[in-house]
């Protein structure tokens, strides 16, 4: 109906978009799903020198119910694949899930039977960070990505 | 507070409630699952059950060259990378019958114990979090930080250098090597003072974890377990004094041990390893010898890259090495246990005479450091449980493997 | 006591039932046979001082009948000696557990039993430990491929198309 296309895509609701979208950036509380050898680089870059809390990640919530982002830092071994699914599908929306690291983005190194090979197979993933591990800076970069990605998204409907 | 009863309460006629602290826990040091059956808050029994990590790296080793497979070790055990890699180099060398120069020997000692510095550094941090004193996490990243700058110096990787590779070194140590130890040999005792001053005599940090996490020498040798874990029992048993490998037998340093065999023991240990590994780091910084830093033996090792730009033979052997494999002169196996953070480290190799190893087995310490958690925990409370786990210092990448 | 009089001491024992003395790069290597097994472990802990046990390393021969070899690397804490001993397990040879001369073979034994399938009897608890408990294969055998491609993994993969121009997603 015409109504409804001017709210949806009106001027009035764009603002509203931009303010609460504004908001939802600058506020993006992680689930630290630190794995394996990546987790201690995402412990670096929570601690003094490549502070992630500059930029709005305040703290890493150790529930998945209280947090927005999930940061997959590690190998997912397929032992832990269902245990994976279950705490994503524990998060509220809107979620987000950044691959760090090549093992979670492919396999990396370990292409065999025990590596699920990339947890877009399991989750989906807005943002890919490569490296083994990759440095601090890469993930801020990769957190910068995702926060512009959030700016882009409508607040109102689905995803 | 000195008469507060400690010991836990006993079973009364309740059921027993099952509870699980799940692979996905912010104490757990990874994906760790306990399944703990409670008696209201204490722990009547601890079944740990792992395998979320599992990777299958011996299984990967199998199917790559000896030297391919140095890049698998790292990832075993990953607060402590360079430690895999030399005991992986030291039980290829056994199997080769490889020579190391003088050099390379040392500077692998320096570099062995910066990465236990490191490792004991992370330990110190996690553990001190759980337990509920955050400002240790930030104080001990900072000193890493350091370090990881050094680390990426020598081999252009912050982590997962794979520099010390069966031969000698994989590049030859820059130039300001010497200058950035002694920088951090000025500034580490200050900081190591720090973190005393702020846990040793802090009644808090006592009282979680005195007399926490007992067990006896006796249980203790039958368990298997090394390391500090073992030590903080009173057993004298370090890699490093008792079958010395790569030149430990010429420095001079103490084994610190512990008497009470509980948590603060363990604790009181590791950070007097932190200081033992500083006067390492001075000796082997004050006597490193120059001269080449990988072996001469070209049938084995691959030469510097260097060379391989401007010298004819060194390309052939290189192109030799690289498409061909190493291939052992014998068949047979080898094992070199080393001391690495968490115990007694060795990578038992068995060749069948061909360019790839047949089979590859780790002797992983925090695996079976983790096996006698359940005579550490069972009659105490749920908190115990975080403390015993921090102290135990597992790291799930080897547990799991 | 060094370790060749050690050797010496068994063979005189033992007689057949040690089968192997091989020496490698300084280390001493015995293999013995299932009859003795568990005799001989109890010696070496009860009357040679040997009271630490260090791993216990499987190794698949699936061209034998006793397809896995079981080493069991023992460490004396007092005289600093390491010794290595052999035993081929499988088929009608079934070791006995040693959980109750060292405790900590409990979870050594276990992965052996998961990785490689070797059973030991009298053990108080063998089940799987890495992989989950209704896991179908052993995976460190050499029968088992490293790829995913024919194994069934119980959880549901989305199977990605090919890229083009090759072959699919198969390891050389």
């Amino acid at each position: 109906m015409a109504i409804d296309n001017i709210l949806r895509d009106g001027i009035i609701l764009t603002s509203v978009d931009r303010v609460v979208n504004w908001a939802r950036k600058s506020s993006v509380w992680p689930f630290g799903f630190g794995l394996a050898c990546c987790a201690i680089e995402m412990m670096s870059t929570l601690a003094g020198k490549f502070d992630i809390s500059r930029f709005g990640a305040e703290v890493m919530r150790p529930s998945p119910r209280q947090a927005d982002l999930m940061i997959v830092a590690g190998r997912l071994s397929i032992n832990m694949a269902p245990v994976m699914r279950r705490l994503y599908d524990q998060m509220p929306n809107p979620k987000y899930v950044i691959s760090m690291g090549a093992c979670a983005s492919s396999g990396g190194i370990f292409r065999n039977y025990a590596i699920v090979q990339g947890v877009d197979r399991i989750v989906p993933v807005d943002v890919y960070v490569p490296g083994c591990p990759p440095r601090p800076e890469q993930l801020i970069h990769g957190f910068n990505l995702l926060q512009e990605k959030i700016a882009k998204q409508r607040s109102q409907g689905r995803r | 507070m000195d008469n507060l009863e400690t010991k836990p309460i006993g079973p009364s006629d309740q059921k027993l409630m099952e509870i699980n602290m799940g692979p996905q826990h912010p104490a757990t040091h990874g994906v760790l699952r306990l399944v703990l059956q409670l008696d209201g808050e204490t722990v009547i029994k601890c079944t740990p059950v792992i395998g979320y990590l599992h990777t299958g790296i011996e299984k990967t080793m199998e199917n790559k060259t000896y030297l391919q497979a140095l890049t698998c070790t790292d990832r075993i055990d990953y607060l402590g990378p360079m430690l895999n890699n030399f005991a992986y180099s030291l039980a290829v060398e056994k199997l080769f019958e490889l020579d190391v120069p003088p050099k390379a020997q040392w500077a692998r000692i320096c570099l062995a114990e910066l990465t236990r510095l490191n490792s004991h550094l992370v330990w110190l941090g996690t553990h001190a979090l759980d337990i509920g004193a955050m400002t240790m996490f930030f104080y001990t990243f900072r000193e890493r930080e350091v370090l990881l700058k050094l680390f990426e110096d020598c081999s252009g990787q912050r982590m997962m250098t794979s520099y010390i590779m069966p031969g000698g070194l994989y590049y030859d140590l820059p130039p300001d090597f010497d200058k950035s130890i002694r920088i951090i040999l000025e500034t580490f005792p200050s900081r190591i003072d720090e973190y005393e001053d702020l846990l040793t005599n802090n009644q808090i940090w006592i009282n979680r974890t005195k007399g926490v996490g007992v067990i006896s020498p006796e249980d203790a040798i039958g368990y298997g377990l090394t390391g500090p874990t073992l030590r903080g029992s009173g057993v004298n048993y370090d890699v490093r004094k008792a079958n010395p490998y790569s030149g430990y037998e010429k420095f001079d340093f103490e084994v610190p041990l512990g008497s009470n065999c509980d948590c603060y023991d363990r604790y009181l240990c590791r950070v007097a390893e932190l200081r033992q590994s500083l006067r390492i780091i001075r000796q082997a910084i004050d006597g490193l010898p120059d001269g080449p830093f990988r072996s001469e033996n070209r049938k084995f090792v691959l030469p510097p890259k260097f060379d391989v730009f401007t010298s004819m033979e060194a390309m052939i052997h290189h192109f030799k090495l690289v498409a061909h494999g190493m291939i052992p002169p014998a068949k047979g196996e080898a094992y070199v246990p080393i001391e690495s953070g968490k115990g007694e480290l060795g990578f038992y190799i068995v060749s069948d005479g061909t360019k790839k190893p047949y089979r590859v087995k780790v002797r992983p310490p925090c695996f079976i450091n983790l096996a006698a958690i359940h005579k550490m925990v069972e009659g105490r409370l749920i908190a115990d449980v975080i403390a015993v786990i921090g102290s135990i210092d597992i790291v799930l990448g080897e547990v799991d493997r | 006591m060094t370790v060749l009089e050690i050797l010496d001491k068994l063979k005189a024992k033992y007689g057949e039932g040690i089968q192997e003395i091989d020496e490698f790069r300084g280390d001493y290597r015995v293999r013995i046979s299932g009859d003795i097994h568990y005799q001989l472990m109890e010696i070496m802990y009860r009357e040679f001082g040997f009271n630490f046990l260090s791993d216990i390393i499987g190794v698949d021969y699936p061209r034998r009948e006793e397809r896995t070899e079981i080493i069991y690397n023992l460490y004396n804490l007092n005289t600093h000696q390491r010794l290595f001993i052999k035993l081929r397990a499988g088929g009608k040879v079934v070791p006995r557990s040693v959980t109750d001369i060292w405790p900590s073979a409990n979870w050594l034994e276990r992965e052996a039993f998961d990785m490689l399938g070797v059973q030991f009897s009298h053990h108080p608890n063998l089940r799987r430990i890495l992989m989950r408990d209704d896991f179908p294969y052993h995976p460190l055998r050499k029968d088992f491929s490293l790829t995913s491609d024919e194994v069934d993994f119980g959880v549901p993969i989305r199977i990605k198309p090919p890229l083009k121009g090759l072959e699919g997603d198969k390891l050389g």
